[in-house]
């Protein structure tokens, strides 16, 4: 019976001891935030975090207020300007459902290496929210935007960024672990997607009132980092350049003119790249190989494609006008930026150490007078479903 | 005394686990930090270098069989210094005991729960480790075999949901330092797995029937231990980095936290952390065994049951306060760990078996 009543006693003990009532958060005191943002001001940061509503995003019909609320809060540091936010919300902020983090462009340029500390330490962040740069924009602007089809506004722009990845080469997406690793290599410097909004002619709220009314956010370009500070933004055709050297291309569409009235347009279905280093005379070059299979997506004119001499035509044209894309980007890298974005550095560094001991302290102008030579491979696959072209007149 | 026997399996998952315990979420971050991205060659490495040091454990054991290590450097040494070593090498079980509840605890409430203060987590674990010592060795030798089975089964399976994030650029240059660095990670890895199998010595020259069958148990559990601690330390560097790895805390539970398969696999980074409570479990309980043991045949006592409370209780107190922070413990394991642990775990050995040795010549010579 003492036995009994001993047991008894353990039980209890344990079962509260083992209940972790110390740190535990009920779900209805989160705030659980899915996009966070920094911004510079004069005396520190402004932090912002995107809330869900929980009463919006239910299953129900009516919907009370917007899905997500928009906390800010101004500090010192990005911990303190934090914590801050308690004195507005009843809710505390949980971050390990973020999904993106929004830089905005003064702070970009300022330098990111405290940030990502703060993201890096702190245990409640987990690895798999991306970055995106708010270009010519506050962060504060790309968060208050609401957008259609989803919801959430941070939940869109991952998705769409992870969409971007599959459907174009436009953009680049860049987790947490990936970056750090990138600022740390000295050989290697990092790029950020950049966000901008597409102005609208009525306000968000009022979106329904036309179809494209409204400001939506889209993915603009990729900035260009030199250690961690912004320093500049490649162009549309830079960013597809980068991602072709980079290998990041993935069904993205590019065009070739086969004489003045005729456009063929190809989808890259696979495109793999290959970054090798070779010295020349002491001094470090670097090969760039791109194998691509592609097939044709729309074709403007009368080209007739099911010939054999003309299908060799087209690999040709997109292949130089290929070339011609990545040898331009390098060249702005190399010239206007003079930033190894594309992680040549590295490759060396894999391949000649003893030799990167030597350049890598004066890596930045070495980079800007590297020899790169291109080497690419067109494969044309299947034409779509019409082989010769429909309307063609027989000549 | 009784002595319970325990069976060839046992005696290689008790190895396994008592080698395995210190090292796999924190040790990456030292041999990140000390050999960058040759790591795994150390981690290769290590296993090779040890099997010498595992078998001057085995050959001390067989020679005398039936008899602790206790027992063992009493009859080398002699009565005044054998007892001085001996109490020496208790004191290091009794010492290293109440550090593992503290790592655990630090664990959990910087990953987890922050508020919670860290004596009752330890609470949790010294009353989980005070029980297993009062069921007997049997007891802890069958829990063994099946923690060495759910170590595996996790390890494994996190190592290859988290593979398609593998960058092999991220091993590369190989052998940039030079060999080096990658002996230095090598010392410091066997501080870790090699060393902390003298705790086994209390165990098993007493409690195994056939010496020379348990010599194959004791290398297969030490090779396991290598394994995992290389593939381990492998992953890490693939996909985090050297960089990263060497600067963070909890490289296991970073690399956990990448796994992301589809919809289902994702978040699982706890599963790790249950992996390495286990074995952190296992060999605190190896070392408070030790310890236990030890403390009561030098005491000259009958039954080790008998202090097995108080010193439970000490261990809950000093776990405590044995380290002020992080800071200080990392110090510590830098400068104290390294000398103290190859004292106990290679230096006296040797000695051991060269007095040994010179011991058998003599009575030859005599006769």
């Amino acid at each position: 019976m003492v036995n009994k009543i001993k047991l008894m006693f353990f039980f209890c003990l344990i079962s509260v001891l083992c209940s972790a009532c110390w740190s535990s958060h009920e779900i209805d005191t989160l705030g659980i935030s899915i996009a966070a943002g920094i911004d510079l001001t004069e005396s520190g940061y402004a932090v912002y975090h995107q809330v869900l509503n929980p009463r919006a995003i239910t299953g129900n019909v009516e919907t009370v207020g917007t899905p997500v609320y928009l906390f800010t809060q101004y500090g010192d540091n990005l911990f303190s300007a934090t914590r801050k936010i308690a004195l507005e919300t009843p809710r505390r902020i949980y971050n390990a459902h973020l999904r993106m983090i929004i830089l905005g462009e003064d702070m970009a340029r300022n330098g990111i290496k405290d940030a990502i500390d703060f993201f890096m330490r702190n245990y409640e962040f987990r690895t798999d929210f991306y970055f995106a740069v708010a270009r010519n924009k506050t962060a504060r602007e790309v968060l208050e935007i609401l957008t259609p089809l989803e919801f959430t506004p941070g939940l869109n722009m991952f998705e769409s960024l992870k969409l971007a990845q599959e459907r174009n080469g436009l953009t680049k997406e860049v987790n947490i672990v990936e970056l750090a690793q990138i600022i740390l290599a000295e050989g290697y410097e990092p790029v950020l997607p950049g966000i901008d909004i597409s102005s609208g002619t009525a306000d968000s709220d009022s979106a329904m009132t036309t179809l494209s009314g409204g400001k939506r956010l889209f993915y603009n370009g990729l900035g260009v980092f030199c250690d961690d500070k912004l320093i500049g933004w490649l162009s549309e055709e830079e960013t597809l350049g980068f991602n072709y050297i980079l290998g990041n291309a993935k069904n993205s569409p590019e065009y070739v003119y086969y004489n003045e009235t005729d456009q063929i347009t190809f989808e890259l279905i696979r495109l793999h790249s290959k970054i090798s280093a070779a010295l020349k005379d002491e001094k470090p070059s670097i090969n760039v190989k791109i194998s691509i299979e592609a097939i044709i997506a729309a074709m403007e004119g009368d080209l007739d494609i099911s010939k054999m001499e003309n299908k060799i035509i087209a690999e040709q044209l997109l292949e130089s006008k290929i070339k011609g894309i990545c040898q331009n980007t390098v060249k702005k890298a190399q010239h206007d930026f003079r930033c190894d974005i594309f992680g040549f550095g590295e490759v060396i560094h894999r391949k000649y150490p003893d030799l990167w001991k030597k350049l890598k302290s004066n890596w930045r102008h070495e980079f800007s007078s590297l020899p790169v030579d291109f080497e690419i491979a067109v494969e044309l696959k299947l034409p779509g479903q019409i082989i010769k072209p429909m309307f063609r007149k027989e000549k | 005394m009784q002595r319970t026997k325990i069976t060839n399996h046992q005696l290689y998952s008790l190895t396994a686990n008592g080698a395995f315990g210190g090292s796999v979420i924190v040790i990456a971050s030292a041999m990140a930090a000390i050999a960058k991205q040759d790591a795994w060659i150390s981690a290769l490495l290590t296993p090779v270098i040890g099997m010498p040091v595992v078998w001057i454990y085995w050959y001390l054991g067989s020679q005398y069989p039936g008899s602790t290590f206790v027992e063992i450097i009493k009859k080398i040494f002699g009565r005044w210094i054998g007892t001085i070593a001996a109490a020496s090498y208790v004191f290091l079980c009794l010492t290293i005991a109440y550090h593992l509840p503290w790592y655990v605890g630090n664990f959990v409430t910087t990953e987890a729960m922050p508020e919670t203060p860290p004596y009752v987590i330890n609470l949790m674990f010294v009353i989980a480790v005070v029980i297993a010592v009062l069921y007997g060795i049997e007891t802890i030798a069958r829990a063994s075999e099946l923690y060495i089975r759910f170590v595996l089964i996790l390890s494994v399976l996190t190592m290859l949901l988290v593979s398609p994030n593998i960058k092999f650029e991220n091993l590369q240059p190989v052998l940039e330092n030079g060999m080096i660095p990658i002996f230095k990670g090598s010392y410091v890895l066997s501080c870790f797995i090699v060393f902390p199998i003298i705790t086994m010595m209390m165990i098993y020259p007493a409690n195994t029937d056939n010496i020379s069958e348990a010599k194959k148990s004791i290398f297969k559990g030490f090779l396991w231990a290598g394994f995992i601690t290389f593939i381990t330390i492998l992953m890490s560097t693939l996909i985090l980095g050297s960089k990263i790895t060497a600067s963070s805390q909890y490289p296991t539970y970073l690399l956990a936290k990448e796994i992301n398969l589809g919809i289902i696999f994702t978040r699982l980074e706890f599963i790790v952390a249950i992996t390495w409570f286990v074995t952190q479990f296992m060999i605190g309980l190896l070392f408070f065994y030790a310890g236990v043991t030890g403390l009561s045949q030098l005491l000259g006592l009958k039954d080790y049951k008998r202090i097995v409370m108080p010193l439970g209780l000490i261990t809950l107190v000093m776990s405590g306060v044995v380290f002020p922070d992080v800071i200080y413990q990392a110090n510590w394991t830098k400068h104290v760990w390294l000398p103290y642990i190859t004292t106990h775990g290679l230096i006296l050995p040797l000695l051991l078996f060269l007095v040994h040795l010179i011991k058998k010549r003599m009575l030859k010579a005599r006769y």
